[in-house]
């Protein structure tokens, strides 16, 4: 496996799932495998600053987090209340990584 | 030239019940209009994404008649997809795992999609550059 | 190619399609070859405990004859050479008894999935 990428569409506020995926992606960066987390729907919640997220230590550890453009616009979430270190993105960029030979997971 | 990639999706939830529906199949036109063969593999709920009897419907709640609401059908969404394949010359098909049409009565679907099995699914996951699961919540 | 399908919905329509329809999905993709492996997490890793028994449904008159056996699934699958791992944080949570497992079963700890992912060619999680 070469990549890794986690589309992420769950709200951590009411799941578990999504800080089980940034543990996922962190091991994954560990193992040499780069990972990219990717978040849509409901998900994006978690890419809005000011909560405590795993999100910010998947960052720190080198995993690379985008956010829907899409999913945000509908949320109401503006490029300048993300926290640090997400990307605003489209799923164009789950295109690329297929292209690129990732595996990507959808959660 | 080089060879178009060739890219198989799975899909599982039925219309109008989660929001995965929506992301997959932007992600599946995604690639369409890059030129990259899509095939999908619907599975469960899915076979009814281009069940030819959807119908759109009016909006009393916001006083819209039916042409005023525009409401988007999934089939319409698919159908779209395959013509806008065609004249690109992208591969696109869609196959509709035929135990799963059976028992939810999907059988009537649009033009262009075709019932297949697991076995199809396996063959075109491994004649495909890469795959996509997208699993109902 | 090595191929894995992880499971994480447990239950899920079982008793209306009378099987789990992801491991009934790869009983068939490894009937048409593939070399599949199963990681079961979340509620799938209730599946390979043992003495679990399905009372026929009866609606509206009309009874089920055949009711789903998910541990059967498992049991033919793992039966076959295919490798099934469980995830063992997963089966603690649920107060799982590790000796009520199929001993077939690979039970796993959850910071050992990704070298166990990175092994394979192909994970699709379902």
């Amino acid at each position: 496996m070469r990549e890794m990428m986690i589309v992420e569409t769950r709200d951590a506020a009411e799941h578990r799932g999504p800080a089980r995926s940034a543990e996922l992606a962190i091991g994954m960066h560990h193992e040499g495998v780069p990972a990219t987390i990717f978040l849509a729907e409901n998900a994006v919640f978690a890419a809005r600053r000011g909560s405590e997220s795993p999100l910010d230590r998947a960052i720190a550890k080198g995993v690379a987090v985008a956010a829907d453009s899409f999913a945000l616009k509908e949320r109401g979430i503006a490029p300048h209340e993300l926290r640090k270190g997400v990307a605003v993105s489209d799923v164009g960029l789950i295109v690329d990584k297929l292209v690129r030979g990732s595996s990507v997971m959808w959660r | 030239m080089s060879k178009s990639k060739t890219f198989t999706v799975v899909l599982m939830d039925a219309p109008f019940e989660s929001s995965r529906t929506t992301t997959a199949l932007r992600v599946v036109d995604a690639a369409l209009k890059r030129g990259i063969n899509v095939n999908v593999f619907a599975y469960e709920g899915a076979v009814l994404l281009p069940f030819k009897h959807q119908q759109p419907h009016a909006n009393a709640v916001h006083g819209h008649d039916v042409e005023q609401e525009d409401h988007p059908l999934p089939r319409e969404w698919v159908a779209g997809m395959i013509a806008s394949a065609k004249d690109a010359g992208t591969a696109f098909e869609w196959i509709n795992c035929g135990l799963c049409v059976d028992e939810r009565g999907a059988g009537e679907c649009i033009d262009g999609v075709r019932r297949g099995t697991p076995a199809d699914l396996w063959k075109m996951a491994t004649a495909s550059d890469n795959s996509l699961v997208v699993a109902t919540a | 190619m090595k191929h894995l399908n992880i499971v994480s919905s447990g239950y899920r329509a079982t008793l209306e399609e009378q099987d789990d329809t992801i491991v009934w999905i790869s009983h068939a993709m490894r009937n048409a070859g593939a070399e599949i492996d199963l990681l079961l997490q979340d509620a799938a890793v209730n599946y390979p405990v043992q003495g679990q028994s399905v009372d026929p449904v009866t609606i509206g008159g009309r009874a089920q004859r055949s009711a789903p056996d998910v541990h059967g699934q498992i049991r033919s699958f793992v039966g076959n050479g295919s490798a099934v791992y469980v995830v063992g944080e997963d089966l603690d949570e649920r107060g799982i008894d590790r000796r009520k497992l199929l001993q077939e079963v690979k039970i796993v700890a959850r910071k050992d999935l990704p070298k166990i992912l990175s092994g394979y060619d192909r994970v699709w999680h379902w």
